[in-house]
């Protein structure tokens, strides 16, 4: 067993408030491993200490509590210089007064690397990052997609243990993003190198990590896999934060061995679960329903199933709006006899013959259950 | 006398509407407003060339003769060594010490930040001949202590009246523009800049040297030129506080009690406002540069 490539044990980090206010707990106590070679993510919205969790583990600031050791070294009070990672800025930083061959190869000259073996690696970089041909040019002269090249080229160069990278994809457009997103991957597995990568895009997340740690607040909700964390979300907020999800308020009546059953809307459905997503649940039990657009179809009420909504395996309501993305329609169905009509929406993707005329003779639906309800 | 009285309906009509573009107008504002800026300090320099002692038209002929003179005068001479001797060292000093302070205030949270900014920038405010009297009085006070702490070092005490205190008194003067001209650059230079040289390798110096003083060189630089040019046109404090020796601003006003040294004096104007005007041209040219030069920071 190998050591972790980061080990963060206990670390927090408070902010004092500024004139009176409370100190700002930007990281709660976290123990993490990070293993060799892997792709994590830190995952959240602006605001959950993501960045602040990056800021320490280059050096830029120190824990309040705790350690952070990386490939086995203890980094408390070692300067951001001596510290074998590093970073990808959200916005790139390069040296706007050197060139590209000169960003690239700040580190190298640091470590007072001859003139010529800085030259090789400089194009061994640019060839890697796909940016040959411009080592003359200076960042204003690049395009946003060419100056993230070579702040990734810039950062890999000194082949640090760890590489950090800052939402690197942030400014890019979206097709360039998608490109950046399989090119990056391709990159650490190529290069072997543990990267740790910071986005509030969950769709970036999905697409690059060997695991996801999603953060809220200072904590961490969820550490997984994506499958794991998009298919079996921990708490209501991963499920919110990932994907679109539709909640439904509900209570266990019973639990057999087998499968569990619930009542939502009231008691105004019966709803029954798979072992896998009742796993300890009991009796009386007050659990929210999480259910993917994609895990529901829609058809018309009188089709095929029983109308009695007390023993119907599925939710009945009325097609109020339907969008056009592309991929899909986006429904959004007002149920039948939920108690707040506000949050009485649900969203699903229904085959458009269903879906053409919102709010008209399509009369009330059911959105079934396809997949499985998960808790 | 009533046509320009006031506006009359027709006209007050056309202010109301839509401003149109007046080229012809415009032109003449300019104009006017350039004359009554240059038009004296062309006067003189023509003047500098005139073959007479009287400041008057017509022109009686062409003659180097005042700056042969100006440039012959011992005085004068001794002056303008005194006067570029002061402004080199209080720029220098106002210069580094600007600088540092600029770091201090955008780089750094201490406490009493702001009150150090509203501080250091007081001089500017303040007139130079107000500023020379507390100095006066601040050197007299250096001195007792001087003495009281070493009563045989005559050497080591700061004479209230001498280019010293001319030279500390420049430096004042000069910080807060330094200060703001600084500071006004580091804005623009982002912080993530010096992160990124300490990610890379860099010690904190390191990167103060490496990436944030390249990118404020011509801010510093401007900053320099601008104290030099403050010190070297200084009048109040040099006045009162260089005692028996002269800078080139008390000894031009010195001179101009006797009227036959009016034409050397005019001279040696001249000179100073074409460098001046040079040195201006320098430090705007270096401001445009450094920021082209970082676009897209």
């Amino acid at each position: 067993m190998s050591k972790p490539a980061i080990r963060l044990r206990g670390v927090r980090k408070v902010f004092p408030g500024a004139r009176g206010r409370d100190p700002l707990v930007a990281v709660a106590s976290l123990d993490l491993d990070l293993r060799p070679g892997e792709f994590f993510t830190f995952l959240g919205p602006s605001g959950c200490g993501k960045t602040t969790l990056l800021r320490m583990i280059a050096g830029f600031e120190e824990p309040t509590a705790g350690d952070i050791a990386i490939a086995g070294q203890p980094m408390r009070g070692v300067p951001p210089n001596r510290r074998p990672v590093n970073l990808v800025f959200q916005s790139y930083a390069l040296f706007p007064h050197l060139d590209v061959a000169a960003n690239v190869g700040f580190s190298l000259a640091m470590q007072g690397l001859a003139e010529a073996a800085i030259a090789d690696r400089v194009a061994e970089a640019l060839a890697m990052v796909r940016l040959e041909d411009m080592e003359d040019r200076l960042p204003a002269q690049l395009s946003g997609g060419q100056q993230q090249r070579v702040a990734l080229a810039r950062a890999i160069i000194g082949r640090p243990a760890v590489l950090l990278l800052d939402e690197p994809l942030g400014a890019l457009d979206l097709k360039l993003r998608k490109a950046m997103q399989l090119e990056l991957k391709r990159l650490q597995a190529r290069l072997g190198m543990t990267f740790v990568y910071i986005t509030h895009d969950q769709e970036e997340a999905l697409t690059m990590s060997d695991r996801v740690a999603v953060m809220r607040a200072g904590v961490v909700e969820q550490l997984g896999t994506p499958r794991e964390i998009y298919e079996r979300p921990a708490s209501r907020f991963v499920a919110d934060f990932i994907g679109e999800s539709n909640f439904l308020e509900a209570v266990v009546t019973s639990v057999a061995e087998d499968h569990a059953m619930v009542e939502a809307l009231d008691g105004g459905i019966s709803l029954r679960l798979d072992p896998a997503a009742a796993a300890g649940a009991a009796t009386g039990d007050r659990v929210t329903l999480t259910l993917r657009p994609e895990q529901l179809d829609l058809c018309l009420a009188d089709l095929g199933y029983d109308d009695d909504p007390h023993t119907a395996d599925g939710l009945f309501g009325t097609i109020e709006d339907v969008v056009y993305i592309g991929t899909d329609l986006r429904c959004v169905v007002r149920l039948t006899g939920y108690p707040s009509p506000d949050a009485a929406a649900a969203i699903t993707r229904g085959p458009p013959g269903w879906c053409a005329c919102p709010g008209t003779p399509t009369g009330p639906i059911r959105a079934w259950r396809r997949a499985r309800w998960s808790v | 006398m009533a046509a320009i009285g006031g506006p009359t309906p027709s006209r007050a009509l056309a202010a109301a509407a839509p401003r149109r573009w007046r080229p012809d107008a415009a032109a003449l504002y300019f104009t006017a407003f350039t004359l009554l800026l240059y038009l004296p300090l062309a006067l003189l320099v023509l003047f500098s060339f005139n073959a007479s002692r009287t400041m008057a038209f017509p022109i009686k002929g062409w003659t180097l003769d005042w700056y042969a003179q100006a440039w012959q005068s011992p005085g004068l001479r001794q002056a303008l060594a005194n006067s570029l001797a002061v402004a080199l060292g209080s720029s220098l000093a106002a210069t580094v010490l600007g600088s540092l302070a600029a770091v201090a205030v955008l780089r750094f949270r201490f406490p009493g930040r702001r009150l150090l900014l509203t501080v250091a920038t007081l001089p500017l405010v303040v007139p130079s001949i107000v500023l020379a009297v507390a100095l006066l009085a601040g050197a007299t006070q250096v001195n007792s202590l001087l003495a009281a702490a070493a009563p045989g070092l005559e050497s080591a005490r700061l004479k209230p009246f001498s280019l010293w205190t001319v030279g500390i008194s420049h430096v004042v003067i000069a910080l807060p523009m330094v200060i703001l001209i600084v500071a006004a650059r580091l804005v623009g230079i982002p912080r993530r800049l010096e992160e990124a040289a300490m990610d890379l390798g860099c010690s904190y110096w390191g990167a103060q040297r490496r990436v944030t003083l390249p990118l404020a060189r011509p801010a510093i630089l401007a900053a320099f030129l601008t104290a030099f040019s403050s010190s070297f046109d200084e009048f109040g404090t040099a006045f009162l506080l260089a005692g028996t020796r002269q800078t080139l601003p008390t000894y031009l006003y010195s001179q101009l009690r006797s009227a036959y040294k009016l034409p050397m004096v005019v001279a040696a104007a001249a000179v100073i406002i074409v460098a001046s005007l040079l040195l201006v041209a320098a430090t705007e040219l270096l401001r445009r540069n450094g920021e082209t030069r970082s676009e897209g920071a």
